[in-house]
This record gives C-alpha cells, structure tokens and sequence, in this order.
C-alpha cells in the first residue's frame, strides 16, 4: 500500500474500532454501504487527511462517490494534491 | 460573565450543549448564554435512535441512559385509514429512541456542558451580533441584572433555535408560502397508547411494554403526534395556519379547537377516551418552517433550528440539532487551528448540514417544486447513507403523503424494493 493509503485505512480501521467495530478495513471496504463510518466521521477524515499531508480539498469533493471505499477516497487526496 | 473567549454560543438546547461540549473537550473557551433558566419546557419529544452517536461523541450517554427516558419501540402511523407500523430494531438500530421529557433531557446535557468547562450564563438574551477584526460580538442583556454588555469571540454559534437570531439580523428567515402551519399541543394523564403489537394499552402497561410514537393524519396534510411520556402523554396537531385564523384567539378557543380535533380524529379520539387534559398545558406556535440561508460566514456558524425547520412529523429536529452542532465543533477547531483556511473549510460545514435538512424537507415537504440543483443535492446526500438507513428512509417515505418529493428523487420502485419487508400493515388497531 501506498503511504496514503495506509495511513487512511489505519485512521479508518481505529476510528472504527474506536467504536466497536470488529471488521477489518480494507482498501476496498465499501465504507458507505456497509455503514463503517458516519458522516461526522467522514469529515473528522477529510481533516484528518488534510493536516497529514497538507491537502487542501475543495468542498465541492466532498460526496458519496469518493467516499464510497478507502480506494475512492485516495484517488481524491492524488488528484487534489496533482493541482 | 468574560469580554472574552474562543466561541460564543448562544443558546442552552440540545445544539447549542453539543457545540459547546464538543469545543471545549477540545480545550477552547466557551462561553455559553441561555435566556432562560433550565430546566424550562419546550417542545420536541420523540427521539430516533440516531442521537446516541453524538450523545457517545460529546461523553454525554451515561448520564442519558441513567435518567431513565420511555425507550420507544418505533412508530405507529394512520394516514387517512392506511395503519403501518415500523420498529428501528428491524433497521439494525441495537440501541433505543426515545421519548424524552425536553426539560429532563436538555438540563441533562446543559449541566454536561458545565462539567465539561463550557461557562453557562442563564437569563442572559443574546442580542445584536457584529463581525469585525476585533472578533465575532454579541451584544446581551442580563435579565435578571438587567445590565447590557458585549462578549467577543473568535466564533459565535447561533444555536438559537425558532427564534433564529442570525438568520432574523441578516433578514434570512425565509418561510415556506407552501408550507404555513401550525401547531398546537398539550398533555393527558392516563391516555392509552398503541405497542409495536397493535393493540392499544393502558397507560400502565407503559413500564413493561414500550409505546410506539402514534400519528395520525388530520385533514390533506396535517397530522397529530401521541408520544407517552412517563408522568403525561404530549399530544399535538399540525394544521395549515389558515385552520385556526377565523376561530378567536384566546388561549380559551385554541384550546378547545385542540380538544376537539384530537377527540374527533380516528384512533387519537380513541387513545384520549378516558384520558384527561392537563390544566394550562396547551401550548401553540405558528409559521415554524423556515429555509436555511446562510449557515456559515464570516464569524459564524447556525446550528440546529436557528438554520431551519420543517416540521416534526419524522422525530429528526434534536437529532439534526445535535449533528449539526457537532459538524460546527469539528469544523470550527480546524478553523483555528488554521485560520487562513476558514472560507474554504466552512463550506465542508454548510454543505453537509444544507444537503442533509435538504432530504428532510423532500421526506416532509410534499408538492413544492424544489428545482433541479435541489433535487441533484438530495439525490447525491441520499448515496451517503448505508443500505439500512436507506431502507428506513425508504420506508418511512410511504408511511404518509407528505414525501412525494423524496420518492420522485429516490424513485418508486427503489423505494417499495428497500421497504419490502420492513414494515406491517394493519386493518386495525385493537383495543381492550
């Protein structure tokens, strides 16, 4: 795994833990679907990523498409961080 | 009372304490100001099982759980003679609504606040709010004083609630012409009320079988509430504003016009046979729906109420309150940790709170053309949610006719195929 993408499935896999989740996450765990995260939880990691690799994500990313699994979330981090 | 601090909240209710406990868990200064003394009435009783996650996030669900709340199975609904039941069990919800006594609950989490640093001053209305390179300021009046001063912070929070002070100073409070109702309430002692078996029970019964929150349909689009409570039963009517203009409007015919429609209404007449009104708790509010304006701008944020309302047919007002309050929180710490991001980081707010009241409103809201930008807004904030919350959506959008535009958005047989299974239907409820 990439840097980002592990760092994002580790924040995932605690927060989730945190809350008594027993499934491991993935890069490919649907995380809308199956409800890993809530939406406080999806914006706690959209700061998160930011501070971390000082992203600067325009709001308008912020939907369900890029959240849909770890993967899909990664690829918006890359795309942000190209411009 | 300080001339400083970090952030200003202004309002002591379930938003306002989850803003104000969620900063300063974080270590921020918060002052909070209250116009009333808690605990004080209000309005607002039935909870869905989503509230416990921002109860968890601010540290609060212990002393929630100790009080002792009516846990609620789910909901009974009779629209114009169609009777369904749900249960929030059937959606994967292990933890309980509930139906709460407002002034019980909101001290509960007031009183938290305090515990958690936030410093509270009761009988303290906020007034006129200004933004400058001094800080965010509202101006306030001590009632009980009777002194005016000013406190300044980084942020103010309106959390405010129907009274909407932010969006009132800016003239934002924009009401719906579609949508103007009303709304009128008391509470019974010794009312029957409906179990998730469909059967109607004494009020007895209460403590070893939860009730169900009861609506009934009242007219082309009102409806009435019947939530027990553990002392009294709240029960309310939600009628087109126009209903109660010719009647006279003294306390004495309001209240008889309540008592009557909720006597004469099917399986609420029902309920109440037997049940009496409790003396001077009627209560009436009009016009209580609104549309959000701007939620965030320089210095601010609008949380819960003080943002928008629709109506209280689907439980979600403390809830929307509590989740907005905590999405502020959040956002609001990264705004000063890093101040020259707050433009953009504001928008992550106003986003997600605008596009979640937006389903409400499709969900509440029949027959007003919302445009294609809305549509696409709820469209997408729909795919956020897991399967079994789209399914209790789904579900809940055909138990009335209030949520046609929801259905238009989510689509129909989308829509019978999640709620297929997850929901009875019933030629009666029986009674003793």
């Amino acid at each position: 795994m990439g840097d980002i993408t592990e760092a994002i499935v580790a924040w995932i896999g605690d927060t989730a833990k945190q809350r008594g989740a027993t499934n491991e996450v993935t890069a490919e765990t649907r995380l809308l679907d199956d409800q890993v995260l809530s939406s406080v939880e999806l914006l706690n990691l959209t700061f998160f990523i930011e501070e971390k690799f000082d992203a600067k994500l325009d709001p308008a990313e912020f939907v369900p498409e890029n959240f849909e699994t770890p993967n899909a979330v990664v690829a918006m981090v890359e795309r942000s961080l190209a411009t | 009372m300080p001339a400083r601090c970090d952030v200003v909240v202004i309002g002591g209710g379930p938003s306002g304490s989850t803003t104000a406990t969620a900063l300063a868990r974080r270590g921020y200064d918060v002052v909070l100001l209250e116009k009333a003394k808690h605990p004080r009435l209000t309005v607002g009783e039935s909870l869905i099982p989503h509230f416990w996650e921002y109860a968890d996030q601010i540290g609060a669900t212990e002393k929630l759980e100790a009080e002792g709340f009516l846990a609620k199975a789910g909901g009974t609904v009779c629209w114009n003679g169609k009777i369904r039941q749900m249960s929030f069990r059937d959606f994967g919800f292990t933890r309980p609504a509930l139906h709460v006594e407002r002034d019980r609950f909101d001290k509960i989490l007031l009183d938290h606040a305090g515990a958690a640093g936030v410093r509270i001053f009761e009988n303290v209305k906020a007034g006129r709010f200004r933004s400058d390179e001094d800080g965010s300021t509202i101006d306030y009046v001590d009632l009980l004083a009777g002194e005016e001063g000013s406190i300044t912070g980084r942020f103010v929070v309106d959390a405010s609630g129907q009274a909407s002070l932010l969006a009132r100073q800016m003239g934002e409070r924009s009401l719906d012409d579609a949508f103007r109702f009303m709304s009128i309430w008391g509470y019974f002692k010794d009312s029957k009320y409906v179990a998730s078996d469909g059967c109607a029970h004494p009020v007895g019964d209460l403590t070893k079988l939860p009730p169900t929150t009861t609506v009934v349909s009242l007219g082309d689009w009102g409806w009435s509430w019947h939530i027990p409570l553990r002392e009294s039963t709240s029960v309310g009517i939600v009628i087109p504003v126009e209903k109660v203009r010719s009647a006279k409007d003294s306390a004495a015919a309001l209240e008889s016009y309540f008592l009557q429609t909720c006597q004469s209404t099917p399986l609420l007449g029902q309920l109440l046979d037997g049940a009496d009104l409790i003396e001077n708790s009627v209560m009436v509010i009009r016009d209580f729906s609104y549309r959000p304006g701007t939620i965030a701008g320089p210095g601010f944020f609008v949380v819960g109420d003080a943002a928008a309302f629709v109506d209280p047919i689907f439980s979600i007002g403390v809830v929307y309150g509590m989740f907005s309050g905590s999405i502020a929180a959040t956002t609001i710490d990264q705004c000063l940790r890093r101040p020259g991001e707050v433009d953009r980081l504001q928008k992550f707010f106003s986003k997600m709170f605008v596009s979640r009241l937006g389903v409400s409103r499709s969900l509440a809201l029949p027959g007003t053309d919302s445009g294609e930008a809305v549509e696409q807004m709820v469209r997408s904030e729909v795919e956020f949610f897991g399967e079994s919350e789209k399914s209790l959506m789904a579900v809940v959008s055909g138990l009335t006719n209030r949520s046609s535009n929801f259905t238009g958005i989510f689509g129909q047989e989308r829509q019978d195929a999640q709620a297929s299974g997850k929901f009875r239907e019933l030629a009666a409820i029986e009674f003793p």
